[in-house]
């Protein structure tokens, strides 16, 4: 996979690393903002209330 | 020895075979065009006993162009031609004459070449190994070792007639060697003759080494199986780095992002309050004024706890909803509660753990512990009395009197809730307060957290 995406980059090898960071900070800016804060509540340490479901 | 003065010796050494005998005339047109063309290598490479088993390698070293494919080339024929039984002089025949030096090194370079390139080339690494081997070896050396007597120029010269191109091919490998290789003047250096049995074995390694180098820098796709372990591996690798990243977000970057957001909330609301100030005063001078409920998801107070730090401060809006009010705004209260100040139960929720962790020393409580909650109209300082440990379903803690739903207080408490133990969510930690004392805004802060530095940073100053 990660081969693949090495071979298929164009331009000279500090080129592709350049591009390698770009895809790594995007893939984690995308994690950070908008996957992980909507798994999160169903992580089992993020509950601080008390409610009839008892669930949170 | 430079490049440009080895071109001069090997010009040096074509120059006498042309002057020696006419016959090889032919030969020394060769090197003008730089390698053996490639079409003489079917013509000659039949004679060979091993060529039909060769033929696939050389073909596919030839495919790969340029001048590796003409070295290898070259110095297949140089072994072909030694193991057919003919008399090995004619790889020595530039010693004939003594220009003829350093030419004779090249050959021997090329010569273990081609030994590689009939025993495993095609296979890689396993290959490689056999390169300098015993069996191959000796074979080869006793015939290096018998014509190392030097030889008659006027003998060789027929020889590399006969067999047309090697003399021509051994300048282009040479003319290979000294632009590509940088172990070739290791080998330009080695002494005569006798030397030879030890450096072929080298040699033959040192250009395995190079060759299987450059091939492994091209792709070769993997085959099913093995693509498709490499593959689950690199997405386990990527499932465990995707798990490390949410933790660090989790336990760290959900703190400093609260953090910040209640730093900034906090300069919001003591903004607002300096700019309408509230100076209502309560009718009875001994009843506290209760403010009116906000907007669901507003911020409307600042809670300072002295007992988690003289620089505490969260801010408090209403709801008790994960996000945005528990992730970002600090502590929530539950709407169905009681304002601060008022009689009954004013009920707060926060996280003990991550995102900002307003309430994660809330264990560390002690009774007499000051809790000062303060809005638009003052201060409402609570005092801690008890805490209990209840399950999650049990919202009697929020009733006026906790545990007794059904009977209305009298009493101004105050109740926080938040996970127990840490980092699980099977219980909920609850702390009870009492409400000891109320100022309205325009008389400031209480001394509890008057000069405290976090009366400074939440803006009061």
């Amino acid at each position: 996979m990660y081969g693949f995406i090495w071979r298929n980059l164009p331009g000279p090898w500090f080129v592709r690393l350049l591009i390698c960071l770009i895809l790594i900070a995007a893939v984690c800016y995308l994690l950070l903002q908008f996957v992980f804060p909507v798994i999160a509540p169903y992580m089992p340490f993020n509950g601080a209330t008390v409610d009839e479901g008892g669930g949170q | 020895m430079s490049r440009r003065e080895r071109i001069a010796q090997e010009r040096a050494a074509q120059e006498a075979q042309r002057g020696g005998t006419p016959a090889s005339a032919a030969d020394a047109a060769e090197p003008a065009s730089g390698r053996p063309p490639v079409g003489r290598q079917s013509a000659v490479q039949p004679t060979a006993g091993e060529a039909a088993a060769r033929g696939e390698q050389l073909s596919g070293e030839q495919s790969r162009g340029g001048r590796r494919g003409a070295e290898h080339f070259s110095a297949e024929q140089v072994s072909n031609e030694q193991s057919g039984g003919e008399p090995p002089t004619e790889r020595f025949d530039p010693i004939g004459g003594g220009q003829g030096s350093a030419a004779r090194p090249v050959i021997r370079s090329a010569q273990p070449t081609g030994q590689q390139a009939a025993l495993g080339q095609g296979y890689g690494t396993g290959g490689r190994a056999y390169a300098g081997s015993a069996p191959h070896a000796p074979a080869q050396h006793p015939n290096a070792a018998a014509p190392s007597g030097p030889p008659a120029g006027g003998q060789a010269h027929p020889q590399s007639a006969q067999y047309g191109w090697p003399t021509a091919a051994a300048p282009a490998a040479a003319d290979y060697s000294a632009r590509t290789q940088p172990w070739a003047g290791q080998q330009q250096a080695q002494p005569a003759a006798p030397a030879v049995a030890g450096s072929t074995s080298a040699a033959g390694a040192g250009d395995s080494g190079a060759g299987g180098g450059s091939r492994n820098r091209e792709y070769e796709p993997l085959g099913p199986v093995r693509g498709t372990i490499r593959a689950f591996g690199e997405l386990c690798i990527t499932a465990g780095l995707v798990l490390i990243l949410f933790v660090v977000w989790q336990l760290w970057w959900t703190d400093f992002a609260a953090d910040n957001d209640n730093q900034k909330l906090a300069d919001q609301l003591t903004t607002q309050w300096k700019d309408n100030p509230k100076d209502e005063l309560p009718d009875d001078p001994d009843e506290p004024v209760v403010g009116k409920a906000p907007e669901a998801e507003k911020a409307f107070g600042i809670v300072y706890i002295p007992r988690f730090g003289d620089d505490y401060y969260r801010t408090l809006a209403e709801g008790v909803s994960l996000d945005p009010v528990l992730n970002n705004m600090g502590l929530g209260h539950y709407p169905s509660t009681a304002m601060p100040g008022d009689v009954g139960n004013f009920a707060l929720a926060g996280h003990r753990v991550t995102y900002g962790k307003p309430l994660n020393q809330i264990a560390e409580m002690r009774p007499g512990d000051k809790i000062i909650v303060q809005t638009a109209d003052g201060y409402y300082t609570y005092t801690f009395r008890n805490f209990d440990i209840v399950l999650p379903d049990d919202t009697d803690v929020l009733s006026p009197v906790p545990a007794y739903p059904k009977y209305k207080g009298k009493d101004r408490i105050m109740t926080m809730t938040a996970c127990n133990p840490m980092f699980s969510a099977r219980e909920r930690y609850i702390a009870y307060s009492e409400l000891t004392d109320w100022r309205p805004a325009s008389k400031g802060a209480p001394s509890d957290i008057k000069d405290s530095p976090a009366f400074a940073d939440a803006g009061g100053k």
